[in-house]
């Protein structure tokens, strides 16, 4: 783990790989870390110069002045990737709401990404679990997040997978640990309303979003969990309409995080995505 | 029944280089489903398989060329395939073929091909890998419009649609307690190839074939991606039947309510479409 200073905010990033190898930029879903995409590293870094990040004000990492928003996320990734000297377009994955940053990242920065693969990704659908349309309801929403107990991690942990047996103590920790860093319960409604209200994911900045995406097609992989209870898998169905150049996956019997319920399938599944890109960029 | 899941189960389907069938096979790929895919155009089939394969690198695709006419060929084909699978969780009988003409301008051979093709095929095709299929499982047969009316010139086609829906009916009885769903499919006009190849019996004069193959392409207007999502929801949520477009779901209900008189109302009904298309 690393520590790089953006704009004056500690940003926590984990590497591996050989830095000369092409790099793969990992991106967490809302209220999430790093953690999420820890399979992955030791999956990829053979090949690859694995950079995972705990976007500005999530995980360990502290916020940029401006309010959370996709934009400010976006940038905040951006600047990460300067820090480390990294300035080839990468091979961006993102889960949940990093599926919408890395999304964000491919509008502003066109020339910064090669790929992107997108997983449970937001910026699909309206639907979202209720526990985030709460969120939206001023008042509530600061409550809830500050009652999160021990418990709550555990039933939010739950509510992420199929198999109940990924639910580990040590995972149920980590999140007790992220939810205590300051301000990140700020943080999270923020992005949290910046993205939705309590009907669900606000369809103005997604519509906006896939129209600006469309305007810089990257070869593009979607996948899904098909028993996804945060976004429902459906969305893929959408995503392939909004995005039809982009090749997409169903993990049969997983939940919202497939690159950790099913990291060997996932690995084997970005690798040969990966490795097209570059017999077809020759 | 609990819903159907589609990611990481083997579906079988006919039909699948044209029309509803390619659909399904592009729509059975978005859900995340390991495909085998029968037809009798090798062409026309090999691109469909080649298009799922670059959107879906990964699922596996599976492609078998055979002539459902051909009862040997489609029980060797059931065989194989149940030999390569033990495990199949959705077999959607979608092939069919179509012949024009009256019942005395057709010839025996020309009847019995229909009935082989569109019904005999279903059955050789379901006995055989009904024993792949388990709990949680599901069976399509796609009927017809013409499996719940029987109009002039379609003697041999809706004998074979009658004869699946009520193959179907009586499988859904029968597979329901062992968790096993069954859909029977009645599509009315949808744009596909079924016109296009369908025969015309020995005995039609050539300007009545003009004609009747003018008035079905202002019939057949239904997007054949929409019946196919249609289908695969009906397949999800373990509906008993799916009518497709409202020249499918007029005729049912007329049919329900005029069982004798019907014939008269849905001929001054058509004609109107055709005229309008």
């Amino acid at each position: 783990m690393t520590d790089v200073d953006v704009r004056g905010a500690r940003i926590h990033v984990r590497e591996s790989g050989d830095p000369s190898s092409e790099p793969v930029l990992l991106l967490h879903g809302i209220g999430r870390s790093l953690e999420d995409w820890a399979p992955q590293h030791a999956r990829l870094a053979d090949a690859y110069r694995v950079i995972s990040v705990d976007m500005p004000g999530f995980g360990f990492s502290q916020r940029l002045p401006e309010p959370t928003t996709l934009r400010t996320l976006a940038e905040g990734v951006l600047g990460t990737l300067d820090a480390l000297g990294e300035h080839r377009p990468v091979h961006v994955m993102g889960n949940s709401l990093g599926g919408a940053v890395a999304m964000q990242l491919s509008v502003l920065a066109p020339d910064r990404v090669r790929t992107s693969t997108l997983v449970n990704s937001a910026g699909f659908g309206k639907e979202v679990t209720i526990a985030l349309r709460l969120l939206a309801i001023p008042g509530l929403g600061r409550g809830m997040l500050g009652a999160a107990d021990r418990n709550a991690m555990r039933r939010t942990e739950r509510a992420l997978f199929f198999d109940g047996s990924f639910v580990t103590e040590e995972r149920i920790d980590h999140a007790v640990e992220v939810g205590r860093q300051p301000g990140s319960a700020v943080v999270f409604l923020e992005a949290a309303r910046a993205l939705g209200t309590l009907r669900g994911v606000s369809a103005g900045w997604r519509s906006a979003l896939l129209a600006e995406v469309a305007r810089h097609p990257k070869p593009t992989l979607v996948v899904w969990g098909e028993r996804d209870l945060i976004l429902p898998a459906h969305h893929l169905r959408a995503a392939r309409a909004a995005l039809p150049w982009a090749q997409s996956h169903v993990f049969a019997e997983t939940g919202h995080m497939p690159q950790v319920e099913k990291a060997d399938e996932f690995a084997q599944l970005v690798r040969v995505f990966l490795a097209a890109q570059q017999v077809s960029a020759r | 029944m609990k819903d159907y899941r589609f990611a990481g189960k083997t579906a079988v389907l006919t039909g699948a280089a044209s029309g509803i069938g390619e659909q399904l096979a592009y729509g059975l790929g978005v859900r995340g489903s390991d495909l085998v895919l029968l037809d009798r155009d090798a062409d026309r089939l090999d691109a469909v398989a080649s298009t799922v394969r670059l959107r879906h690198p990964g699922i596996s695709v599976e492609t078998i060329v055979v002539d459902l006419a051909d009862r040997k060929a489609t029980l060797a084909v059931a065989e194989q395939i149940l030999a390569d699978h033990p495990r199949i969780g959705l077999l959607v009988n979608n092939a069919g073929v179509a012949l024009g003409g009256r019942f005395d301008q057709v010839t025996l051979d020309e009847f019995e091909w229909v009935m082989d093709i569109n019904f005999r095929a279903p059955v050789l095709l379901t006995h055989t890998l009904l024993p792949a299929i388990a709990a949680g499982g599901h069976l399509v047969n796609v009927s017809s419009l013409y499996g719940l009316i029987g109009p002039a010139g379609q003697s041999a086609y809706s004998s074979s649609k009658f004869a699946i829906r009520g193959l179907t009916e009586v499988l859904r009885a029968e597979l329901t307690p062992q968790g096993i769903g069954v859909t029977t499919v009645h599509p009315g006009g949808i744009r596909t190839r079924v016109a296009e190849s369908a025969r015309v019996g020995s005995g039609v004069a050539r300007t009545d074939v003009e004609a009747t193959q003018k008035a079905y392409r202002a019939l057949l207007s239904y997007p054949a991606e929409k019946a196919a999502e249609e289908i695969l929801d009906g397949v999800e949520h373990r509906r008993a039947r799916v009518l497709i477009a409202s020249s499918a779901k007029i005729p049912d209900v007329l049919a329900r309510l005029l069982p004798t008189s019907y014939p008269r109302v849905l001929d001054v009904l058509t004609k109107a479409m055709v005229k309008r298309g």
